[in-house]
């Protein structure tokens, strides 16, 4: 059986999939650097105690605010610390 | 020695949870509103408790946050002397909290944004003409409502807004589009109530009245938008009868 996911889950996999998504039209540099970063938020909040909602859900608004940032301005690549 | 009780959080550090802390405070040494006491507090009992504040007198409406239950700028929000109970300052409800009083206000200015704030004209200038002028009744039209210093305060307590903040504009937003739609210098009118139209955008607004009895300004966001429905309806039986004519 399929495993399920939460709803929680299933919104950053989707934020996910959209991040990608979006790389994936970028050029050489940007493309590989928004790929390395969407995942290594993942990884490093891998080992995030799984009730803690109200963190996570922090998590997935800031980096949604910075997505839309990216896709609003004109960026060739980015940097973060 | 009076008691504050204020809501603590760092939303950035995992381990952290949201807690009130109370603080005391010599009010024969303190200003009279409630931003003197926090800033008293941020300079002598604890630096990392973090609000933002700048004008002091309510007109830049940074200062906005719930305390003892309801939504105030706590610049010109006085601490009742008599009342030496405990007083609650917690940040603006059902928005998100940033770091202690500190929320998150990008989507209050997206939703600001939407409605486009600013004078449109469809008829270019004449040679010579430096400014649009209006008469003095129109101009009277405008009162008590460009005072708005969008803090935020009615928008965050609007139950409407708490049950759909993504499509409801909120009464902030929609006293600004009303302002916008009654300009007698604004020639996009019409545009401006068709997009006010869709989507529970304005709709969703049941007159509870929240927004007028918290205004920090006192001025009346719950009439002005009886009044925008009003004119919203107008229009769209003006362009059923268009429609029907042609």
């Amino acid at each position: 059986m399929a495993k399920k996911y939460s709803q929680l889950q299933i919104k950053i996999l989707m934020f996910y999939r959209d991040y990608l998504k979006y790389a994936h039209t970028k050029p050489e540099p940007l493309r590989s650097q928004l790929q390395t970063y969407a995942r290594g938020v993942i990884e490093k909040n891998r080992d995030l105690p799984k009730r803690n909602f109200m963190y996570i859900e922090l998590l997935l608004r800031m980096e949604q605010n910075k997505f839309n940032m990216i896709k609003q301005s004109n960026v060739d690549s980015i940097n973060f610390k | 020695m009076k008691r504050f009780d204020i809501y603590r959080a760092n939303p950035n550090d995992p381990a952290d949870r949201p807690k009130y802390v109370s603080y005391y405070i010599d009010m024969n040494k303190c200003g009279p509103m409630f931003l003197d006491a926090l800033i008293k507090i941020k300079d002598e009992i604890d630096p990392t408790l973090s609000f933002r504040r700048s004008c002091r007198e309510g007109i830049c409406g940074s200062c906005a946050m719930n305390i003892d239950g309801r939504h105030h700028l706590a610049c010109i929000c006085p601490i009742n002397k008599e009342n030496t109970e405990k007083s609650q300052i917690s940040p603006l409800m059902f928005m998100f909290v940033l770091k202690d009083l500190v929320v998150d206000m990008s989507h209050f200015y997206a939703q600001y944004k939407s409605i486009e704030p600013y004078l449109k004209r469809k008829t270019p200038k004449t040679e010579g003409q430096r400014e649009y002028y209006q008469s003095e009744e129109d101009r009277k039209l405008l009162d008590g409502l460009y005072e708005c210093v969008l803090c935020a305060c009615c928008q965050s307590t609007c139950p409407s807004y708490w049950w759909h903040p993504q499509d409801y504009l909120g009464p902030a937003v929609l006293m600004q589009a009303y302002r916008w739609v009654i300009d007698s210098r604004d020639e996009y009118t019409d545009e401006r109530l068709e997009k006010l139209g869709g989507d529970m955008k304005l709709g969703e607004c049941y007159q509870i009245g929240m927004c007028s009895l918290t205004c920090p300004k006192g001025l009346d966001p719950r009439r002005a938008l009886e009044h925008l429905k009003h004119l919203y309806v107008e229009y769209k039986h003006r362009k059923e009868a268009e429609l029907t004519t042609i």
